[in-house]
């Protein structure tokens, strides 16, 4: 279906937009913000799934996760970036992958993470927020032994 | 102007401050030549980059990136993951970055992790920086890690 000239702003528009979104994701982590803040990213039954640190439904039990996340992880930095969007004008929804690359300090000693994101997301009043976030772990290793030799942490 | 036609100078917009940042990195990259870069930045501007120092107007980031070559023998400036807002005005804006960057300083290789916190201007047609601030999360030689050392010594 051959699109009008608005749609095809539209669709850039709305790319950038979730990527700003995945953005403030990464943020509000990097800067300890509250677990409330993090849970507003998504929609009221929207679900976080974080691989083998567990999966979260809803915003308060995504909430509680962030709020404990900085018992063992002292400092991270979210690297998020090569996004590949898809947005569905009509329905208002889309979906969304992106690499990440995190250095962190986990219980005092340095890691480093590769992450990859597949997202989906819902326009809700006129704001995007994530339905799912769905993080794979390619690694999460010691910086000290790289990601061979210890592909994810030992406990 | 038509309400599609301000859209689609806001998408401009974005994508050339994306573009003078990557620029920035890439002409830092290639020897950290002064002039070209001095020229991105505005007359009155002001590189705040914390414990490296700050400096205000073109003539101090002109000198201060002159001098960069001394310690930095080689640097990657790989400059992702930014935010970007346009002020109504359409000639001011911020910007927000993560920067991952291997280098060699003094000699010994290290891995930085920056992030930046920046406004532009649109000067005769151009986006140029106009405040630089940077957060600088670590500097750490690439054999300790960033918690047996965060900063470079001296």
């Amino acid at each position: 279906m051959a699109q009008t000239l608005e749609q095809r702003v539209l669709l850039l528009e709305e790319i950038n937009a979730i990527d700003r979104l995945k953005q403030e994701y990464a943020r509000t982590l990097d800067r300890y913000d509250t677990g409330e803040a993090f849970a507003a990213l998504f929609t009221p039954d929207g679900v976080l799934d974080i691989g083998p640190m567990g999966r979260y439904e809803g915003r308060d039990a995504i909430a509680g996760f962030f709020n404990g996340v900085r018992d063992t992880l002292s400092f991270f930095l979210h690297y998020t970036m090569a996004h590949a969007v898809d947005v569905d004008l009509e329905a208002n929804t889309a979906r969304g992958t992106w690499y990440m690359w995190e250095p962190a300090t986990r219980n005092d000693e340095a890691y480093l993470v590769a992450i990859t994101y597949d997202d989906e997301f819902r326009k809700v009043g006129g704001r995007w927020l994530f339905t799912l976030s769905r993080s794979t772990y390619h690694f999460m290793c010691p910086y000290d032994k790289g990601w061979v030799e210890q592909r994810l942490p030992p406990d | 102007m038509s309400s599609l036609e301000a859209r689609v100078a806001q998408l401009e917009n974005i994508e050339a401050i994306r573009a003078l940042k990557v620029h920035y990195a890439r002409l830092c990259d290639d020897g950290y030549a002064a002039d070209p870069l001095a020229a991105l930045f505005t007359q009155d501007c002001l590189w705040d980059g914390g414990i490296m120092g700050s400096y205000e107007g073109r003539e101090a980031v002109r000198r201060f990136f002159g001098a960069a070559t001394v310690r930095v023998r080689f640097a990657l400036h790989m400059m992702v993951s930014h935010t970007i807002d346009i002020a109504p005005s359409g000639t001011e804006a911020s910007g927000y970055w993560y920067l991952w960057q291997p280098m060699t300083l003094d000699g010994v290789a290290h891995l930085s992790a920056v992030t930046y916190d920046d406004e532009y201007r649109k000067v005769d047609g151009s986006w140029l920086f106009h405040r630089v601030k940077v957060n600088r999360h670590f500097t750490a030689p690439y054999d300790k890690g960033w918690v047996k050392q965060r900063l470079p010594v001296g």
